[in-house]
């Protein structure tokens, strides 16, 4: 079924409330969750680390981070919209938010 | 571009090799002096080399296993007569049974030019439920069944019941149950498209082919023996073309056959002492009721060989019925009763009357010690009783006192 | 007119290859290839279904439902937005042909509601276009490229299961000449070791099954159990093989389907490998799915217990898409099953993790995992309950 990574994830933290009025700071959102879901904050020191490579997320933790993704900003990402390769770091994951934000 | 020029390439190559083996294989010779009597399972499933020895006076003579037994004695049918003496071509393998002959019956009439075919019946055949899907399924030739589904001379009726036989006895095998129904629709059907007519067209021809080059390898094989003709071992053969042997010539010869196996089978079942050490002591006191469930009146293969008559019939064929005879020491052993064999003599000798065909019982010697070498097949007086019988009908004579 | 069989049949492969010069040299004159294409495809499904009118009645009647359901919802997401129960309410409708397929009884004259070849194919495609309708991601659905997609003739018997958007993409694009000779001759290729897959391995396989692997005993199971994997495998990669060969030559991109699938070192290995695009297609429509709406609901904390569910939620329905017969649903849910239990293996045991790169490991993992497929695939057969 094409799960990667096999790094532990025991994930049962709430996620935090609903988005805040006006604007959010999406990159802080998304780093938010990523650290969370990855359960290390390396995704926030440093955005261009790949995270699938690195073992930190599997498909169970994307979709979780677009369920996140869509509670915080809205934005809507389809589970297959998007390749592992077009969102394996957080820098990509960011950019394509923003992006979908804009549009 | 590269891989498109490769593929065009190897096509090119494979088409240059499919002719050069064509060639080589029409090459090969299928009217050596010894083909006709030759003992090949090849040979028998290609039509179109059989009836290139169809001669003038070519008699068929249909059978099973037992041929391949008793070619080294001279009683042996293709060593009792020279071609001049008897013209026969033999075709039967193990498991060939009514239907397959049928077919193979059908397919070669229309090259027959000596309207004269014997069949030689083995009790065996007869057992319970006839004809074996794996036996049809081992014995079939797609020659002989195309020959005979296009054959002209035949009713359509009688080719539709072949097909339908040929039909049931093919449920147990995917393949070719598939092939014998294309071949029914492309050459039977009446509503066939002209896509599915076209696949039997070739599918025939691929598979005739095939026959033809798998003869064509066991030719070549088997070379040296084929250029031996019938009779060629024999200083002298049996009588003088055409001329039948008197009932004193036979007897000499039968009392000769006698006394050159006369030590050779002490044994309870009168079966030749070597088969009795391979096949029959061991399991001897075991076999008292193995035959106890089996029996020779099911319906099936009576059925086919009147469809051998019919087929007979329609083409004017005469034919003679020789139901061969069995070890009864074996067979009442094992609890094939009597009265089974009996019922199986009286059935056969009937379905010939109604038919119009000649048929001869050899079941009365069936007690005769050192007839047979096992439970079925002939041994030297064996082969001499079923050559009289064949020789009487070829020549349409009778000994002479 | 007769019952061709696709891929079968020497008379289609006599039409595939007359068929293909034609769009060999549209290809190389740099033309577009679709409309001949379609032409050509139309002309398959009448020489695959053309004895049978019921079964072309259906078809037609499918292919308008689908492309105006489409339409219609279109139209229904772009005034009202992401509606979860008019969602739902198209999807259904767009399986529903297929449902009253599989479930309603033969008709007495034998013939069954929307029975046309390639039905179960066709549904995904049209089940993913509401889907990626609802998903935002389809804005527009043109009457040709779908109605292309569904009948595109390679694909109908048995898949690949392409997308829409990708094969929209690849019909419309014209390929250089010699971007598309290397394609083609890519094409000629896979058709060729298809056939040697399937006319011949799958063949041989097949007799010997039928040969040696009958017994009822024990040990004839086990021989029937491996020379059916073998035999299966050799048949629908072969199949798969030409189909996306054919597709080659025809200028679309067909996905593999098939990928070492007997290498795999654990059984989520071996779904990237077997019946890709079927096991991609359900990763992506309905795993994916089922696990955030689970997430959602925020009942299961745990990653494990919603992958789990997803699991034998996905491959329940994969078992159930195969057929009715018990069989079918039990090799889903024995999926289902090694998918949860290898999650939940991979994530906790520390044996696992320590020893996952050794050599020895792998090749004890490969061995159990092949058996595993294997026995499933026993299942698959019917075999065990006296079918086949």
């Amino acid at each position: 079924m094409g799960l990667f990574g096999k790094k532990k994830t025991e994930n049962n933290e709430k996620v935090s409330a609903a988005p805040a009025a006006g604007a959010v700071d999406i990159r802080t959102a998304i780093l938010e969750s990523l650290a969370n879901i990855c359960e290390d904050e390396v995704v926030k020191e440093d955005p261009d680390i790949n995270i699938v490579e690195e073992g930190l997320i599997d498909s169970l933790g994307y979709i979780e981070l677009l369920m996140q993704i869509e509670e915080k900003t809205g934005v809507v990402i389809a589970p297959a919209e998007y390749t592992r390769e077009e969102m394996d770091t957080p820098n990509k994951i960011i950019a394509i938010v923003e992006a979908k934000a804009k549009a | 571009m590269k891989k498109l020029q490769a593929f065009l390439t190897a096509f090119v190559l494979f088409l240059i090799f499919a002719l050069c083996v064509n060639e080589a294989v029409e090459r090969v010779s299928f009217t050596d002096p010894g083909f006709a009597t030759w003992y090949s399972a090849q040979k028998d499933r290609c039509i179109p080399a059989l009836a290139a020895n169809l001669n003038e006076k070519t008699m068929i003579v249909m059978g099973s296993s037992e041929f391949n037994h008793g070619k080294k004695t001279k009683y042996h049918i293709k060593n009792m007569f020279s071609k001049e003496d008897m013209d026969v071509l033999l075709i039967g393998q193990p498991y060939s049974q009514c239907f397959t002959h049928a077919m193979n019956l059908a397919a070669l009439a229309p090259d027959m030019k000596y309207k004269k075919a014997v069949l030689l019946l083995s009790p065996t055949w007869f057992k319970n439920a006839g004809m074996a899907p794996e036996a049809f399924a081992a014995r079939f030739s797609d020659s002989a069944y195309i020959g005979t589904l296009t054959n002209r001379h035949l009713s359509m009726e009688t080719r539709k019941a072949i097909a339908a036989r040929a039909e049931e006895l093919s449920k147990n095998n995917v393949n070719l149950q598939k092939k014998v129904r294309l071949y029914n629709a492309a050459f039977l059907g009446e509503d066939t498209g002209y896509f599915r007519f076209f696949e039997g067209l070739f599918t025939g021809w691929l598979q005739m082919e095939r026959e033809r080059a798998q003869l064509a390898a066991a030719v070549k094989l088997n070379h040296k023996n084929l250029k031996k003709a019938p009779g060629k071992d024999q200083a002298e053969t049996v009588g003088e073309s055409g001329v039948m042997p008197s009932w004193s010539e036979w007897e000499t010869m039968w009392d000769e056959a006698d006394a050159a196996t006369a030590d050779e089978h002490n044994n309870p079942l009168n079966v030749s002492d070597s088969q009795w050490e391979k096949k029959f002591r061991s399991k001897y006191l075991t076999s008292g009721n193995l035959h106890r469930n089996t029996r020779l009146d099911g319906p099936n293969e009576y059925n086919d060989l009147k469809l051998f008559l019919t087929i007979a019939k329609e083409e004017g064929i005469e034919t003679e019925i020789v139901l061969l005879p069995v070890n009864a020491y074996w067979y009442d052993y094992t609890s094939l009763g009597i009265s089974q064999r009996e019922y199986l003599s009286q059935k056969v000798a009937d379905i010939a009357a109604d038919y119009g065909a000649k048929e001869v019982d050899l079941s009365d010697y069936s007690y005769e010690p050192g007839l047979l070498t096992d439970a079925v097949h002939p041994w030297q007086k064996g082969w001499l009783l079923i050559d009289e019988t064949i020789y009487s009908f070829y020549t349409n004579q009778e000994p002479a006192e | 007119m007769g019952s061709m069989a696709l891929f079968s049949d020497l008379s289609f492969f006599i039409c595939l290859g007359l068929a293909c010069i034609p769009a060999i040299i549209l290809g190389v004159m740099e033309k577009p290839l679709r409309y001949y294409g379609f032409a050509v495809s139309l002309i398959f499904v009448f020489l695959s279904m053309g004895h049978n009118v019921p079964a072309l009645i259906f078809l037609g009647i499918f292919l308008a439902w689908e492309y105006i359901e489409a339409r219609v919802y279109l139209i229904v997401r772009q005034k009202i937005g992401r509606n979860g129960r008019l969602y739902w309410l198209f999807l259904i409708l767009s399986i529903l042909p297929l449902c009253l397929n599989k479930y309603l009884p033969k008709t007495s004259e034998g013939f069954s509601v929307f029975g046309f070849l390639g039905i179960s194919y066709m549904t995904f495609k049209s089940a993913q276009v509401i889907i990626q309708i609802y998903d935002g991601q389809i804005k527009k659905v043109g009457l040709f490229p779908y109605l292309y997609m569904d009948v595109f003739f390679p694909v109908i018997t048995s898949g690949p299961i392409d997308r829409s958007e990708r094969f929209k993409e690849d019909c419309y694009k014209v390929l250089p000449k010699p971007e598309y000779l290397n394609l083609a001759g890519n094409g000629v290729e896979k058709i060729l070791q298809g056939m040697v897959y399937k006319i011949v391995f799958a063949a041989i396989f097949w007799d010997l099954l039928q040969k040696y692997g009958m017994g009822e005993s024990v040990g004839g199971y086990i021989i029937y159990m491996y020379l059916y994997g073998l035999y299966l495998f050799f048949d629908f990669a072969g199949y798969s093989l030409m189909a996306v060969g054919a597709s080659y030559i025809f200028g679309i991109v067909t996905p593999d389907n098939f990928n070492k699938p007997y290498l795999a070192l654990d059984i989520k290995d071996f779904w990237d490998r077997w019946h890709i695009t079927l096991s991609h297609w359900f990763r992506d429509f309905v795993f994916s799915r089922v696990t955030m709406d689970l997430m959602r609901t925020r009942k299961f904390k745990s990653h494990l217990v919603i992958a789990s569910i997803a699991f034998f939620i996905n491959m329940g329905v994969m078992g159930l898409w195969h057929g009715t017969a018990v069989y079918y649903i039990l090799y889903g849910l024995y999926h289902g099953a090694l998918l949860s239990l290898t999650e939940v293996w991979q994530k906790k045991s520390a044996f696992y993790k320590n020893h996952k790169n050794n050599k020895a490991f792998q090749v004890l993992e490969w061995a159990v995992t092949l058996h595993l497929v294997l026995f499933g695939f026993l299942i698959f057969s019917g075999h065990l309950f006296g079918v086949a």
